[in-house]
């Protein structure tokens, strides 16, 4: 991460208030799905498989007193680089590889689909 | 223990799991206490039959609503945290007598987003909007709304807890779970008395001297159509876009203000709103939340002034809102000693929990300990919190 998102990260004080609105907090209803933990180890550089549970859909920013943008995508990245990824992810990378989309094959009853392969 | 609870509370409303421990580990505070099992209860009778197996196993219970207290009231080393986050149901609303009753782990925020539809609302709005309702019960919450509305225990009609012992009770009572931190049962339902959202009209006062302000606080607060009173110190007025002077944002409950159109009550609502995120983005990481009388308000002022701490609050009622920075940690203890020096107090907003233990006032502790000694007698709800019992 650059050095000014890590101090923003800092600037949490843990309040919560991201947790408000969150979508994957709303449905799981425990701490550890919602953003505040993930900025509680976004602190630690501590990156856990939790930073999937994030539709990064941003309610969290505007909710968050400090504004603290927590980037969990630029997270994946890295932790995909290390092998750390869901087999949705591989499988739409493969689907990419092959096929040039990351849905798969595209198909038809009636009539032959040309892949636009990689 | 896991599969003996998760008997009681259903798989997956237990957990042992490296990832939740560390979730639960944290308040807003910056202190960490790695909890041993976390528990989620989701219906009255779980919550009795937890307590039962905490009193016959000798296992201490750390209630938890959102956990976004700053006084370490909701960590525990090796405790079993048990968290309110799936008890935030409505059970009952009566629309026309304006009563509603929700269980404790609701949230604030929530309960005013579905009862807008109904041009309702829930009067006494904390500054942190993810505080449960069962957390303001506990604290006996007081807001800025508490010049004119009371506190917490002015707007329940009866609350429903489990003891220490394991036994329920449906109440009116309000000494016995009110302003006790969670000490004597776990709050499982809340009925609460609502109203219509008001009409509110504001006045803004500027002072250069600290004595006319206090004097037209005094005079305000004989004022029975006022709603609240907001204090700002010289800093933060100017922030707001005032004068450099100290400030007050005097509400009322009828169309006397000189600001009372829709439009003038949305700015200034707007401004009030700015507080505590523009403090933020300043870096004042910590706050207190101090509590002294009219008389020794002067003297906090200018104590906060000198040591550049940012100071606003609801002066109405003598509590105030005190800004620090990640580096003052030797200035909020010194600030902590002022406060003890001028027979002030915390713990109106944020409670006591363990941090200010050494300011519980000792008639509210001989209370305490009379109540633990009749519901609580094997000290398993928040053991070593808020006072240090056996």
């Amino acid at each position: 991460m650059m050095m000014s998102e890590a101090n923003k990260i800092n600037n949490c004080n843990l309040c919560g208030a991201c947790n408000l609105n969150c979508p994957i907090y709303a449905v799981l209803l425990k701490e550890s799905a919602g953003p505040r933990f993930k900025t509680f180890l976004a602190k630690k550089k501590d990156y856990k498989e939790v930073f999937f549970l994030c539709t990064e859909c941003g309610v969290c920013i505007p909710a968050c007193p400090a504004k603290i943008k927590l980037e969990c995508q630029k997270i994946r990245k890295q932790m995909a680089e290390q092998g750390i990824e869901t087999p949705a992810n591989k499988t739409m990378r493969d689907n990419i590889k092959m096929y040039g989309n990351p849905f798969g094959k595209i198909q038809s009853k009636n009539q032959k689909i040309k892949q636009y392969y990689t | 223990m896991k599969k003996r609870l998760s008997n009681i509370l259903g798989i997956g409303n237990v957990s042992d799991s490296p990832l939740d421990l560390d979730a639960y580990s944290y308040c807003s505070s910056e202190a960490e206490l790695k909890p041993k099992l976390i528990a989620w209860p989701k219906t009255l009778e779980q919550v009795r039959k937890l307590i039962l197996f905490a009193n016959q196993t000798h296992t201490s219970l750390l209630l938890r609503g959102s956990g976004s207290g700053s006084v370490d009231a909701t960590i525990g080393e090796n405790t079993l945290v048990v968290s309110s986050e799936k008890m935030k149901k409505i059970t009952q609303f009566d629309v026309e007598n304006k009563i509603i009753e929700v269980e404790s782990g609701m949230r604030i925020s929530d309960l005013n987003d579905k009862l807008a539809e109904f041009k309702l609302c829930f009067l006494l709005t904390p500054q942190n909007p993810v505080q449960t309702i069962g957390s303001m019960v506990a604290l006996n919450m007081a807001t800025k709304e508490t010049q004119a509305l009371g506190r917490m225990a002015d707007w329940v009609e009866e609350v429903e807890f489990v003891d220490g012992t394991g036994k329920y009770y449906n109440t009116k009572k309000k000494e016995l779970v009110f302003g006790r931190e969670g000490l004597t049962g776990f709050i499982t339902k809340v009925k609460l008395k609502l109203a219509d959202k008001p009409s509110l009209s504001f006045d803004i006062f500027s002072f250069t001297q600290l004595l006319d302000l206090l004097k037209q606080v005094r005079v305000l607060k004989k004022d029975l159509e006022v709603y609240f009173i907001e204090f700002f110190d010289k800093k933060i007025s100017k922030e707001l876009g005032f004068d450099d002077s100290y400030l007050l944002i005097v509400a009322y409950s009828v169309l006397k203000g000189k600001n009372r159109t829709i439009q003038d009550a949305k700015k200034i609502s707007n401004k009030l709103d700015l507080v505590y995120p523009s403090l933020r983005l300043q870096k004042y990481f910590f706050t207190l939340d101090p509590f002294v009388s009219l008389e020794k308000a002067y003297d906090l002022i200018e104590w906060c002034e000198k040591n550049n701490v940012r100071l606003h609050g609801h002066i109405g009622i003598g509590l105030f809102y005190a800004y620090f920075q990640k580096e003052d940690k030797d200035l909020m203890n010194t600030f902590k000693s002022f406060i003890r020096r001028i027979n002030g107090d915390f713990g109106e907003v944020f409670g006591h929990g363990s941090v200010n233990k050494s300011f519980v006032n000792p008639v509210k502790k001989k209370e305490l300990i009379k109540l633990k000694d009749e519901y609580d007698y094997n000290n398993i709800l928040n053991p070593s919190k808020f006072i240090d019992y056996r």
